[in-house]
């Protein structure tokens, strides 16, 4: 029985053509099922998202595991993850202390890619997690979410913000800390020191970070990548 | 591990289906030519490949095809095929005539950064996608391709100070330019500051570009770890 329909993209567009070959193990299935909350939420990656076919990259579940993929081994020494460190090492630590659940369901509130609802930790991803982001920006969603479990958008996007001038989801400043510093800072560090990937994949985090940068803060941060 | 309910490669078929995939959407094939449009996808999936030689396996694929115009031309005619709302296969397009480094590129990438940009269609720009956030990444990748080229004698001066002058977005003012200070010209550079003086935007003339170790981290204060146990991480594939 359809519930939802999906489009997806050219795979080697995504990535997932290549993490779908070479990822698809038991270790990683059940290393990334039991560390990032997919453990309990079964019956939502079920009815065709995945579960019953976890190494297809058609599917919302392999994808989301790509996610997890690049979300755990960008950092080159990714057994350490340090607070301490850089943001590449540690955002997968946040995620792991930071979710509770992981769910899959078709659609979001107003089109939305994932949410935090009430910042519980019980996070939800829908359609356009699987099909409009790429494996890193997968990852890079799944911290940004988890922060929301600290701190809200607190502020309005600015003037020639590409979110919307005077529209509700800016942070207010980089010092707040919320999950646009925290999803900038992620691809920042996987432009500047991100392993397992291509110097094209950076550049596209460097275009990304630098438009939260620009766009995403009431109070411009003063940097760019 | 408090429940064991991870799905098994291979098993768990008695689950039906309940999302429908309406399509796969592949490339499309402009050329007619199957060694071409193999050599196209060879060189993207190249460049989303990962693993700890990927960046390595990218490099070989566009040393190979560097100067290839008939490759070059094909890149850019599939790029206009490609729908528009197929943001990651249009970036990836982009990306990698940019990596080609051809100056044939450069009128193209002109053009592309002057064209309109569609209306916003996201409800929530700030949780769903944000249809002109993609897009103007497109354009800020576009511009740093002509920055590149701006440095192999094509001289992309014009149209980045009108991008400077008269952007809607800072991301595509600031994108703009740095690509001038980066091409080294000076009197461009001049232009550029009054341009952005006049309209209000002069404070992008300030921003700094760091690494990233010199900006300011997050605050450890505000990151509250609860020790969730990390269990036995199994090593990168290939590793």
């Amino acid at each position: 029985m359809a519930i939802c329909d999906a489009t997806v993209p050219d795979k080697t567009a995504t990535g997932d053509a290549f993490y779908g070959a070479s990822i698809c193990g038991q270790q990683y299935v059940d290393y990334f099922w039991y560390t990032y909350g997919f453990t309990g939420t079964g019956t939502t990656w079920q009815s065709g998202f995945g579960y019953e076919d976890c190494c297809n990259t058609d599917l919302p579940l392999a994808r989301a595991f790509n996610g997890c993929y690049v979300l755990t081994y960008s950092a080159a020494d990714y057994l350490n993850d340090d607070y301490a460190g850089a943001c590449l090492n540690w955002a997968r630590r946040y995620v792991r202390e930071h979710i509770k659940t992981l769910s899959a369901k078709c659609d979001g509130p107003s089109g939305a890619v994932a949410q935090n609802p009430s910042g519980s930790g019980d996070i939800e991803v829908y359609s356009p997690f699987f099909y409009t982001k790429n494996a890193p920006g997968r990852a890079e969603t799944l911290l940004h979410e988890s922060r929301h479990g600290a701190l809200f958008h607190n502020a309005k996007f600015p003037k020639g913000s590409t979110f919307g001038e005077g529209k509700d989801g800016a942070d207010s400043n980089w010092a707040y800390n919320g999950a646009w510093m925290y999803g900038a800072l992620y691809l920042w560090w996987y432009y500047a020191q991100g392993a397992r990937t291509t110097s094209a994949l950076r550049e596209l985090a460097r275009q990304r970070a630098n438009v939260v940068i620009d766009g995403a803060f009431a109070e411009h941060p003063g940097y760019s990548v | 591990m408090p429940i064991d309910d991870a799905p098994h490669v291979g098993g768990n078929k008695e689950f039906g289906d309940a999302l429908n995939i309406r399509e796969r959407r592949r490339y499309p094939d402009v050329s007619g030519d199957e060694r071409l449009y193999g050599t196209l996808n060879e060189a993207l999936a190249a460049m989303t490949g990962g693993g700890p030689d990927a960046d390595e396996i990218y490099s070989r694929v566009v040393d190979r095809l560097r100067g290839d115009e008939e490759f070059i031309i094909l890149v850019l005619k599939t790029l206009d095929a490609v729908e528009e709302s197929a943001y990651l296969e249009r970036w990836a397009l982009i990306q990698l005539v940019i990596d080609l480094a051809h100056p044939i590129a450069g009128e193209y990438l002109a053009e592309f950064v002057r064209r309109p940009i569609p209306e916003e269609r996201a409800e929530d720009t700030a949780h769903g996608v944000s249809t002109v956030t993609e897009e103007v990444i497109l354009r800020t990748t576009a511009i740093e391709g002509l920055a590149r080229l701006l440095r192999r004698d094509f001289d992309s001066t014009p149209v980045l100070l009108e991008v400077v002058g008269s952007s809607d977005h800072v991301a595509m003012r600031r994108a703009a330019w740095f690509a001038l200070v980066d091409g080294g010209r000076a009197d461009g550079v001049e232009q550029a500051r009054e341009l952005l003086d006049k309209s209000d935007f002069g404070w992008i003339a300030t921003l700094k570009r760091i690494p990233v170790q010199e900006a300011e981290q997050q605050d450890r204060r505000l990151v509250d770890p609860n020790r969730t146990p990390r269990g036995d991480i199994p090593a990168p594939f290939n590793e």
